[in-house]
Protein backbone atom coordinates (compact mmCIF):
# COMPACT_ATOMS: atom_id res chain seq x y z
CA UNK A 1 0.00 0.00 0.00
CA UNK A 2 2.88 2.43 0.41
CA UNK A 3 4.72 1.25 -2.44
CA UNK A 4 1.37 2.15 -4.30
CA UNK A 5 1.23 5.46 -2.38
CA UNK A 6 4.88 6.56 -3.46
CA UNK A 7 4.49 5.13 -6.88
CA UNK A 8 1.27 7.26 -7.56
CA UNK A 9 3.26 10.50 -5.23
CA UNK A 10 6.34 9.83 -7.85
CA UNK A 11 3.72 9.96 -10.71
CA UNK A 12 1.99 12.89 -9.76
CA UNK A 13 4.97 15.22 -9.31
CA UNK A 14 6.38 14.05 -12.78
CA UNK A 15 3.35 15.18 -14.04
CA UNK A 16 3.52 18.58 -12.20
CA UNK A 17 4.31 20.51 -15.21
CA UNK A 18 0.94 20.79 -16.07
CA UNK A 19 -1.36 19.82 -18.38
CA UNK A 20 -0.23 17.94 -21.79
CA UNK A 21 1.09 14.29 -21.97
CA UNK A 22 5.28 15.79 -21.41
CA UNK A 23 6.40 15.53 -18.08
CA UNK A 24 7.95 18.54 -16.63
CA UNK A 25 11.54 16.38 -17.27
CA UNK A 26 10.82 16.02 -21.07
CA UNK A 27 9.40 19.81 -21.14
CA UNK A 28 13.02 20.92 -19.67
CA UNK A 29 14.82 18.68 -22.07
CA UNK A 30 12.59 19.78 -25.17
CA UNK A 31 14.25 23.00 -25.95
CA UNK A 32 18.51 21.30 -26.04
CA UNK A 33 16.24 18.42 -27.73
CA UNK A 34 15.24 20.67 -30.87
CA UNK A 35 18.93 22.30 -30.62
CA UNK A 36 20.34 19.17 -30.64
CA UNK A 37 17.54 18.28 -33.83
CA UNK A 38 18.36 21.71 -35.59
CA UNK A 39 21.98 21.12 -35.82
CA UNK A 40 22.62 17.56 -36.19
CA UNK A 41 19.31 16.09 -37.31
CA UNK A 42 18.55 18.57 -40.17
CA UNK A 43 22.28 18.66 -41.36
CA UNK A 44 21.85 14.49 -41.64
CA UNK A 45 18.92 14.66 -43.64
CA UNK A 46 19.71 17.85 -45.83
CA UNK A 47 22.97 15.72 -47.02
CA UNK A 48 20.86 12.54 -47.89
CA UNK A 49 18.71 14.55 -49.86
CA UNK A 50 21.49 16.17 -51.53
CA UNK A 51 22.93 12.87 -52.28
CA UNK A 52 19.66 12.40 -53.91
CA UNK A 53 19.61 15.13 -56.20
CA UNK A 54 21.69 17.31 -58.86
CA UNK A 55 22.65 20.10 -56.84
CA UNK A 56 23.21 23.57 -58.57
CA UNK A 57 24.51 27.09 -57.83
CA UNK A 58 23.99 29.30 -60.37
CA UNK A 59 20.84 31.44 -59.02
CA UNK A 60 20.81 30.44 -56.00
CA UNK A 61 21.00 26.83 -54.69
CA UNK A 62 18.19 24.35 -56.81
CA UNK A 63 18.07 20.71 -56.53
CA UNK A 64 17.02 18.55 -59.62
CA UNK A 65 16.13 15.26 -58.32
CA UNK A 66 18.10 12.49 -59.43
CA UNK A 67 17.49 9.50 -57.70
CA UNK A 68 20.34 6.87 -56.88
CA UNK A 69 22.44 8.59 -60.30
CA UNK A 70 24.92 9.96 -57.51
CA UNK A 71 25.57 6.73 -55.70
CA UNK A 72 25.62 4.43 -58.68
CA UNK A 73 27.92 6.67 -60.10
CA UNK A 74 30.45 6.54 -56.65
CA UNK A 75 30.68 2.67 -57.08
CA UNK A 76 31.51 3.03 -60.91
CA UNK A 77 34.08 6.09 -60.66
CA UNK A 78 37.72 4.94 -61.09
CA UNK A 79 39.30 8.19 -59.73
CA UNK A 80 36.71 7.95 -56.20
CA UNK A 81 37.62 4.00 -56.61
CA UNK A 82 41.62 4.94 -56.40
CA UNK A 83 41.05 7.64 -53.89
CA UNK A 84 39.62 4.88 -51.73
CA UNK A 85 42.00 2.50 -52.37
CA UNK A 86 44.89 5.11 -51.00
CA UNK A 87 42.72 5.94 -48.27
CA UNK A 88 42.63 2.12 -47.17
CA UNK A 89 46.48 2.14 -47.63
CA UNK A 90 46.89 5.16 -45.92
CA UNK A 91 44.85 3.61 -42.99
CA UNK A 92 46.39 0.92 -42.64
CA UNK A 93 49.92 2.14 -42.41
CA UNK A 94 49.15 5.19 -39.93
CA UNK A 95 46.93 3.20 -37.76
CA UNK A 96 49.39 0.45 -37.96
CA UNK A 97 52.86 2.21 -37.20
CA UNK A 98 51.12 3.90 -33.98
CA UNK A 99 49.25 1.69 -32.45
CA UNK A 100 52.83 -0.41 -32.64
CA UNK A 101 55.14 2.26 -31.71
CA UNK A 102 52.31 3.71 -29.48
CA UNK A 103 52.26 -0.10 -27.35
CA UNK A 104 56.16 -0.13 -27.47
CA UNK A 105 56.62 3.63 -26.14
CA UNK A 106 54.19 3.08 -23.53
CA UNK A 107 56.21 -0.58 -22.62
CA UNK A 108 59.39 0.98 -22.31
CA UNK A 109 57.62 4.28 -20.42
CA UNK A 110 56.14 1.92 -18.24
CA UNK A 111 59.54 0.44 -17.61
CA UNK A 112 61.49 3.26 -16.10
CA UNK A 113 62.11 4.22 -12.80
CA UNK A 114 63.29 7.72 -12.85
CA UNK A 115 61.90 10.57 -15.15
CA UNK A 116 58.64 8.68 -16.02
CA UNK A 117 56.73 11.87 -15.90
CA UNK A 118 58.90 13.69 -17.62
CA UNK A 119 59.72 11.30 -20.42
CA UNK A 120 55.96 11.24 -20.71
CA UNK A 121 55.39 15.12 -21.16
CA UNK A 122 58.08 15.17 -23.54
CA UNK A 123 56.43 12.89 -25.81
CA UNK A 124 52.72 14.44 -25.69
CA UNK A 125 54.14 17.65 -27.22
CA UNK A 126 53.12 16.72 -30.77
CA UNK A 127 49.69 16.10 -30.09
CA UNK A 128 48.91 19.09 -29.25
CA UNK A 129 49.79 20.95 -32.18
CA UNK A 130 47.27 21.24 -34.56
CA UNK A 131 47.06 19.25 -37.49
CA UNK A 132 47.69 22.20 -39.77
CA UNK A 133 50.71 23.20 -38.04
CA UNK A 134 52.04 19.59 -38.33
CA UNK A 135 51.92 19.98 -41.55
CA UNK A 136 53.40 23.30 -42.48
CA UNK A 137 56.09 21.97 -40.04
CA UNK A 138 56.53 19.10 -42.17
CA UNK A 139 56.68 20.89 -45.14
CA UNK A 140 59.20 23.21 -43.68
CA UNK A 141 61.41 20.43 -43.12
CA UNK A 142 61.04 18.62 -45.82
CA UNK A 143 61.46 21.07 -48.39
CA UNK A 144 64.18 20.35 -50.72
CA UNK A 145 65.72 24.27 -50.35
CA UNK A 146 66.22 24.52 -46.78
CA UNK A 147 64.27 21.67 -45.11
CA UNK A 148 66.71 20.30 -42.39
CA UNK A 149 65.13 16.80 -43.03
CA UNK A 150 65.69 17.14 -46.77
CA UNK A 151 69.06 18.23 -45.97
CA UNK A 152 70.06 14.90 -44.02
CA UNK A 153 68.79 12.71 -46.29
CA UNK A 154 70.22 14.58 -49.32
CA UNK A 155 73.25 14.21 -47.35
CA UNK A 156 73.42 10.37 -46.08
CA UNK A 157 72.76 9.47 -49.38
CA UNK A 158 69.28 8.15 -48.81
CA UNK A 159 66.73 10.36 -50.71
CA UNK A 160 68.07 13.52 -53.09
CA UNK A 161 64.89 14.34 -54.72
CA UNK A 162 62.15 16.66 -53.49
CA UNK A 163 60.41 14.72 -50.82
CA UNK A 164 56.69 16.30 -51.33
CA UNK A 165 56.92 16.41 -54.78
CA UNK A 166 58.40 12.74 -55.60
CA UNK A 167 55.85 10.22 -55.49
CA UNK A 168 57.65 7.38 -54.07
CA UNK A 169 58.12 9.44 -50.75
CA UNK A 170 54.89 11.91 -50.81
CA UNK A 171 52.48 9.40 -49.18
CA UNK A 172 55.05 8.26 -47.08
CA UNK A 173 56.30 11.42 -45.39
CA UNK A 174 52.33 12.33 -45.09
CA UNK A 175 52.11 8.97 -43.01
CA UNK A 176 54.71 9.66 -41.18
CA UNK A 177 53.56 13.13 -40.11
CA UNK A 178 50.19 12.25 -39.01
CA UNK A 179 52.34 8.99 -37.46
CA UNK A 180 54.53 11.53 -35.23
CA UNK A 181 51.55 13.90 -34.48
CA UNK A 182 49.26 10.91 -32.99
CA UNK A 183 51.44 8.45 -31.84
CA UNK A 184 51.71 10.32 -27.89
CA UNK A 185 47.97 9.44 -28.07
CA UNK A 186 48.37 5.91 -28.47
CA UNK A 187 51.34 6.20 -25.55
CA UNK A 188 48.83 8.31 -22.93
CA UNK A 189 45.91 5.91 -23.34
CA UNK A 190 47.75 1.94 -22.95
CA UNK A 191 50.04 3.61 -20.44
CA UNK A 192 46.76 3.86 -18.67
CA UNK A 193 45.51 0.54 -19.12
CA UNK A 194 49.52 -0.52 -18.41
CA UNK A 195 48.56 1.21 -14.97
CA UNK A 196 45.30 -0.73 -14.06
CA UNK A 197 47.40 -4.06 -14.79
CA UNK A 198 47.40 -6.28 -11.37
CA UNK A 199 51.22 -5.74 -10.00
CA UNK A 200 50.33 -9.32 -7.50
CA UNK A 201 49.43 -11.14 -10.52
CA UNK A 202 52.71 -9.41 -12.25
CA UNK A 203 55.25 -10.39 -9.27
CA UNK A 204 53.90 -13.99 -8.79
CA UNK A 205 54.08 -14.79 -12.19
CA UNK A 206 57.64 -13.79 -12.01
CA UNK A 207 58.08 -15.56 -8.92
CA UNK A 208 56.99 -18.69 -10.95
CA UNK A 209 60.35 -17.87 -13.17
CA UNK A 210 58.05 -16.49 -16.13
CA UNK A 211 60.05 -14.47 -18.17
CA UNK A 212 59.29 -11.06 -19.83
CA UNK A 213 57.66 -12.13 -22.96
CA UNK A 214 55.67 -14.86 -21.43
CA UNK A 215 54.28 -12.20 -18.44
CA UNK A 216 53.81 -9.67 -21.38
CA UNK A 217 51.56 -12.35 -23.57
CA UNK A 218 49.71 -14.28 -20.73
CA UNK A 219 48.99 -10.95 -17.94
CA UNK A 220 49.64 -7.72 -19.60
CA UNK A 221 48.77 -7.96 -23.03
CA UNK A 222 44.87 -9.79 -21.59
CA UNK A 223 44.75 -6.57 -19.30
CA UNK A 224 45.55 -4.06 -21.52
CA UNK A 225 43.51 -5.34 -24.56
CA UNK A 226 40.44 -2.97 -23.81
CA UNK A 227 42.12 -0.30 -24.00
CA UNK A 228 43.96 -0.84 -27.03
CA UNK A 229 41.14 -1.41 -28.75
CA UNK A 230 39.60 1.78 -27.83
CA UNK A 231 42.83 3.51 -28.66
CA UNK A 232 42.31 2.05 -32.48
CA UNK A 233 38.94 2.68 -32.48
CA UNK A 234 39.72 6.57 -31.65
CA UNK A 235 42.73 6.38 -34.62
CA UNK A 236 40.25 4.40 -36.87
CA UNK A 237 37.90 7.22 -36.92
CA UNK A 238 40.54 10.05 -37.09
CA UNK A 239 42.40 8.29 -39.86
CA UNK A 240 39.26 7.75 -41.90
CA UNK A 241 38.75 11.78 -42.39
CA UNK A 242 42.50 13.26 -42.02
CA UNK A 243 42.74 15.80 -44.50
CA UNK A 244 44.55 18.97 -42.50
CA UNK A 245 47.81 18.17 -43.52
CA UNK A 246 47.66 16.48 -46.41
CA UNK A 247 45.67 19.89 -47.53
CA UNK A 248 48.70 22.07 -46.38
CA UNK A 249 51.46 20.10 -47.65
CA UNK A 250 50.71 18.17 -51.28
CA UNK A 251 47.27 19.00 -51.21
CA UNK A 252 46.73 15.45 -52.75
CA UNK A 253 49.54 15.74 -55.84
CA UNK A 254 51.87 15.03 -57.03
CA UNK A 255 49.25 13.61 -59.74
CA UNK A 256 47.10 11.82 -57.46
CA UNK A 257 49.55 10.16 -54.93
CA UNK A 258 48.26 11.02 -52.01
CA UNK A 259 44.69 12.40 -52.92
CA UNK A 260 42.82 10.33 -50.53
CA UNK A 261 38.82 10.20 -50.10
CA UNK A 262 38.60 13.57 -47.93
CA UNK A 263 40.72 15.49 -49.82
CA UNK A 264 38.65 14.29 -53.43
CA UNK A 265 35.42 14.82 -51.50
CA UNK A 266 36.77 18.43 -51.14
CA UNK A 267 37.96 18.61 -54.71
CA UNK A 268 34.39 17.44 -55.91
CA UNK A 269 32.57 19.64 -53.29
CA UNK A 270 34.01 23.04 -53.32
CA UNK A 271 36.45 23.25 -56.76
CA UNK A 272 34.17 21.45 -58.92
CA UNK A 273 30.80 22.62 -56.70
CA UNK A 274 29.34 18.92 -57.49
CA UNK A 275 27.45 19.22 -54.35
CA UNK A 276 25.55 16.31 -54.90
CA UNK A 277 27.99 13.46 -55.67
CA UNK A 278 29.94 14.86 -52.94
CA UNK A 279 27.13 14.52 -50.52
CA UNK A 280 26.99 10.84 -51.90
CA UNK A 281 30.82 10.56 -50.99
CA UNK A 282 30.66 11.98 -47.83
CA UNK A 283 27.71 9.51 -46.65
CA UNK A 284 29.59 6.70 -47.83
CA UNK A 285 32.45 7.99 -45.97
CA UNK A 286 30.29 8.30 -42.52
CA UNK A 287 28.93 4.45 -43.57
CA UNK A 288 32.70 3.37 -43.66
CA UNK A 289 33.18 4.66 -40.11
CA UNK A 290 30.23 3.23 -38.56
CA UNK A 291 31.11 -0.07 -40.30
CA UNK A 292 34.65 -0.13 -38.72
CA UNK A 293 33.69 1.72 -35.42
CA UNK A 294 30.36 -1.83 -35.09
CA UNK A 295 33.54 -4.13 -35.35
CA UNK A 296 35.50 -2.35 -32.94
CA UNK A 297 32.78 -2.12 -30.32
CA UNK A 298 31.83 -5.79 -31.45
CA UNK A 299 34.82 -6.96 -29.99
CA UNK A 300 35.08 -4.65 -26.81
CA UNK A 301 31.28 -6.50 -26.23
CA UNK A 302 32.59 -10.11 -26.92
CA UNK A 303 35.32 -9.85 -25.24
CA UNK A 304 32.94 -7.90 -21.65
CA UNK A 305 35.25 -4.95 -22.09
CA UNK A 306 32.20 -2.56 -23.52
CA UNK A 307 30.86 -1.98 -20.10
CA UNK B 1 66.40 -10.18 0.18
CA UNK B 2 67.48 -6.68 0.55
CA UNK B 3 71.53 -7.62 -0.30
CA UNK B 4 70.30 -9.23 -3.53
CA UNK B 5 67.69 -6.66 -4.74
CA UNK B 6 70.44 -4.04 -4.26
CA UNK B 7 72.86 -6.18 -6.33
CA UNK B 8 70.67 -6.79 -9.14
CA UNK B 9 69.42 -3.32 -9.36
CA UNK B 10 72.91 -2.17 -9.40
CA UNK B 11 73.97 -4.42 -12.01
CA UNK B 12 71.91 -6.22 -14.15
CA UNK B 13 68.91 -4.07 -13.18
CA UNK B 14 70.98 -0.16 -13.93
CA UNK B 15 72.26 -1.81 -16.99
CA UNK B 16 68.32 -2.83 -18.31
CA UNK B 17 67.78 1.35 -17.63
CA UNK B 18 70.18 2.22 -19.21
CA UNK B 19 69.36 0.78 -22.67
CA UNK B 20 65.74 1.79 -21.71
CA UNK B 21 66.87 5.64 -21.45
CA UNK B 22 68.90 5.11 -24.77
CA UNK B 23 66.14 3.89 -26.61
CA UNK B 24 63.65 6.58 -24.69
CA UNK B 25 66.79 9.01 -25.69
CA UNK B 26 66.05 8.05 -29.41
CA UNK B 27 62.43 8.49 -29.49
CA UNK B 28 62.34 11.39 -27.82
CA UNK B 29 65.02 12.98 -30.42
CA UNK B 30 62.29 11.91 -33.21
CA UNK B 31 59.86 13.66 -31.18
CA UNK B 32 61.71 16.65 -30.45
CA UNK B 33 63.74 17.68 -33.00
CA UNK B 34 61.00 19.35 -35.38
CA UNK B 35 59.09 20.79 -32.40
CA UNK B 36 63.26 22.32 -31.35
CA UNK B 37 64.00 23.35 -35.11
CA UNK B 38 60.54 25.23 -34.98
CA UNK B 39 61.29 27.26 -31.95
CA UNK B 40 64.77 27.85 -33.18
CA UNK B 41 63.71 29.03 -36.27
CA UNK B 42 61.13 31.52 -34.87
CA UNK B 43 64.67 33.17 -33.51
CA UNK B 44 66.45 33.30 -36.80
CA UNK B 45 66.69 36.25 -39.41
CA UNK B 46 65.22 35.01 -42.96
CA UNK B 47 69.00 34.30 -44.37
CA UNK B 48 69.62 32.01 -41.81
CA UNK B 49 66.03 30.01 -42.23
CA UNK B 50 66.70 29.40 -45.96
CA UNK B 51 70.19 28.59 -45.62
CA UNK B 52 70.65 25.50 -47.76
CA UNK B 53 72.69 23.58 -44.57
CA UNK B 54 71.54 24.09 -41.57
CA UNK B 55 72.32 27.32 -39.23
CA UNK B 56 72.77 26.14 -35.54
CA UNK B 57 74.56 29.52 -34.65
CA UNK B 58 72.68 33.68 -35.20
CA UNK B 59 71.78 36.42 -33.72
CA UNK B 60 68.69 35.90 -32.62
CA UNK B 61 66.17 38.52 -34.07
CA UNK B 62 62.29 38.73 -32.38
CA UNK B 63 61.37 40.24 -35.94
CA UNK B 64 58.92 37.56 -36.48
CA UNK B 65 57.37 37.60 -32.86
CA UNK B 66 56.89 41.46 -34.19
CA UNK B 67 55.17 40.49 -37.46
CA UNK B 68 53.35 38.07 -35.38
CA UNK B 69 51.92 40.85 -32.92
CA UNK B 70 51.37 43.22 -35.59
CA UNK B 71 49.35 41.67 -38.90
CA UNK B 72 50.68 38.14 -39.08
CA UNK B 73 51.83 36.08 -41.65
CA UNK B 74 49.69 35.35 -44.87
CA UNK B 75 51.97 31.93 -45.27
CA UNK B 76 54.49 29.87 -45.04
CA UNK B 77 56.68 30.87 -47.96
CA UNK B 78 55.98 34.35 -46.79
CA UNK B 79 56.91 34.09 -43.17
CA UNK B 80 60.01 32.46 -44.40
CA UNK B 81 61.44 35.82 -46.08
CA UNK B 82 63.66 37.64 -44.14
CA UNK B 83 62.29 41.39 -42.71
CA UNK B 84 59.53 41.28 -45.09
CA UNK B 85 56.33 42.78 -43.72
CA UNK B 86 52.96 40.88 -44.68
CA UNK B 87 50.63 42.39 -46.59
CA UNK B 88 47.94 42.36 -43.78
CA UNK B 89 50.97 43.86 -41.55
CA UNK B 90 50.80 46.73 -44.11
CA UNK B 91 47.46 47.22 -44.58
CA UNK B 92 46.66 47.74 -40.51
CA UNK B 93 49.56 49.58 -40.50
CA UNK B 94 47.93 51.71 -43.14
CA UNK B 95 44.85 51.88 -41.75
CA UNK B 96 46.13 52.41 -37.93
CA UNK B 97 48.33 55.52 -39.42
CA UNK B 98 45.57 56.76 -41.45
CA UNK B 99 42.73 56.42 -38.55
CA UNK B 100 46.12 58.23 -36.08
CA UNK B 101 46.52 60.95 -38.63
CA UNK B 102 42.33 62.12 -39.28
CA UNK B 103 41.43 61.14 -35.11
CA UNK B 104 38.25 60.54 -34.49
CA UNK B 105 35.55 62.78 -36.36
CA UNK B 106 32.85 64.99 -34.73
CA UNK B 107 30.67 61.84 -33.87
CA UNK B 108 33.20 59.49 -31.92
CA UNK B 109 33.40 57.28 -34.99
CA UNK B 110 36.78 56.71 -36.48
CA UNK B 111 37.71 58.81 -39.52
CA UNK B 112 37.28 56.91 -43.09
CA UNK B 113 39.03 53.71 -43.59
CA UNK B 114 39.94 54.14 -47.21
CA UNK B 115 41.96 55.20 -48.75
CA UNK B 116 44.48 52.12 -47.22
CA UNK B 117 47.99 53.30 -48.17
CA UNK B 118 50.33 50.15 -49.14
CA UNK B 119 53.48 51.39 -48.34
Amino acid sequence: MAATQTDRGTGASKNTGGGGGLSLEMKMLLPVLLLLAVLSLFPFFYIIWMSLNTVSLINGISFEFAGLTNWTRMFTDVVVGAAWARAALYFVATVGLEMVLGIAIALLIHELVWGKNLVLSLILLPMFMAPVIVGLLGRFLTDSSYGLYAYVLRETGLFESDILGTSSSALAAVILMDVWEWTPLVVLIVLAGLASVNQYVLEAAKVDGANYLGRLRYIVAPSIAGVVIVALLVRSMDAIRYFDIITVTTNGGPGNTTKIIPIRLYETAFRFFDLGYAAAIGLGMLVFSILVATVFVQILERRGLAK
Amino acid sequence: MTTSSKANFSGRGLGKQGVLYAILAVVLLWTLVPILWMVLSSFKPGTAQLSPTPVFFFAPTLQHYAALFTGGNAGLPRRLRAGEESLQGQATRGVLDHLDEDGPDSRGRPAALYPVSLR
